[in-house]
């Protein structure tokens, strides 16, 4: 399983339409491909609480990444479309495999709020810094209940504003798990957050990073790798 | 206060030898200024051993207080937005030997905070 996650931001000034039809192709593109195993085209949420979240977040899965590089030949063109302002691109390996790289933990999700979070790691950073940062990431979903389903990755694949590290992904019930237990839970600000805080010694998270999510309604994308 | 405050945040910082008076200066000018504007009030400022050493390391340890687990969001929020953080803490590595900064309450306020089922925003 290889999976690819684009945080698309329109350009300034382009219509509605203009959008929309970009969107409609980019649908196309997704659900004719045959090496396409499942992905997600949805609006980010407007609730202003995005940080660097785009307008569209675009996640796709392939049986690995020479299926994705194929696929992803005949479409890139797409993505020079002028409506098309930066996107934020991370390919890593798909599906969980228990507590090293992600859980399904409810299963019978539906519908509910898909969130990803785009990093990069500072080059300075040393293997045991960085190691005790994958530790305490992998760590949330013990003590955060909220976190329904949930993958942690090293990037492969990257191009944007950085060159992305980590993608951290979540199933959340309903956007209350992701601002009230999962943003407020003493083990987020009180141990993990030390990686990403400029005024913490241990910081070595970039402090631009891709803080985006969506609703979704036809089964999570999390669960289906999993498949 | 909250039922799930205060939040603590200590620093501890092993200034260079000899560093340690210089040390405290710019944090209380550069750092700990700017910082109450960020909803964080300064408890204890304390020196290990209490008298300058010239040619080893003095220990200093502040302690902050926010009223609640929001306040420590609000706080690094505004730390984020405020470059002079950053060049405070990058001109202060030059005259560091070692920093931690922990984040803690009392133990009696664990039930409370964990419920943390208030939404930030």
């Amino acid at each position: 399983m290889y999976k690819l996650t684009k945080v698309i931001n329109f350009r300034d000034g382009t219509s509605a339409d203009q959008q929309q039809a970009l969107i409609g192709k980019l649908r196309a593109a997704s659900q004719s491909g045959a090496q396409v195993k499942c992905f997600l085209l949805e609006p980010v949420s407007t609730d202003g609480m995005t940080v660097n979240g785009g307008h569209y977040i675009w996640h796709l899965q392939f049986d690995d990444r020479k299926s994705m590089q194929e696929w992803y030949r005949g479409v890139e063109g797409e993505l020079s479309n002028p409506v098309v302002g930066q996107v934020e691109s991370a390919g890593y390996e798909g599906g969980p495999d228990g507590k090293s790289r992600g859980e399904i933990r409810h299963p019978d999700l539906s519908r509910g709020v898909y969130r990803t979070l785009l990093l990069r790691i500072d080059d300075k950073a040393t293997p045991e810094q960085v190691a005790a940062f994958e530790a305490d990431m992998r760590a949330m979903p013990v003590y955060i209940d909220a976190i329904a389903n949930w993958q942690f990755t090293p990037v492969t694949n990257s191009s944007g504003t950085r060159k992305w590290t980590h993608v951290w992904e979540q199933d959340y019930a309903d956007i209350q798990g992701l601002m009230g237990p999962y943003v407020m839970h003493p083990h987020h600000w009180a141990q993990v957050d030390r990686w990403y805080q400029p005024d913490s010694p241990d910081q070595i998270v970039d402090g631009f990073l891709c803080h985006t999510y969506c609703d979704f309604t036809a089964g999570s994308v999390l669960k289906r790798s999993a498949a | 206060m909250s039922e799930r405050g205060p939040i603590y945040i200590v620093d501890q910082i092993t200034p260079s030898p000899g560093q340690g008076e210089a040390y405290l200066k710019g944090y209380m000018e550069r750092y700990a200024g700017p910082a109450k504007e960020r909803g964080m009030t300064l408890e204890h400022s304390w020196v290990a051993p209490p008298m300058w050493l010239k040619d080893q390391s003095n220990t200093l340890f502040f302690v902050w207080s926010v009223p609640a687990p929001e306040a420590v969001w609000h706080m690094n929020i505004g730390a984020r937005a405020n470059p002079s953080v950053m060049e405070w803490w990058n001109d202060a590595e030059k005259i560091t030997e070692s920093r931690q900064r922990y984040i803690m309450s009392d133990p009696s306020k664990f039930e409370a905070i964990g419920k943390a089922d208030t939404r930030l925003f």
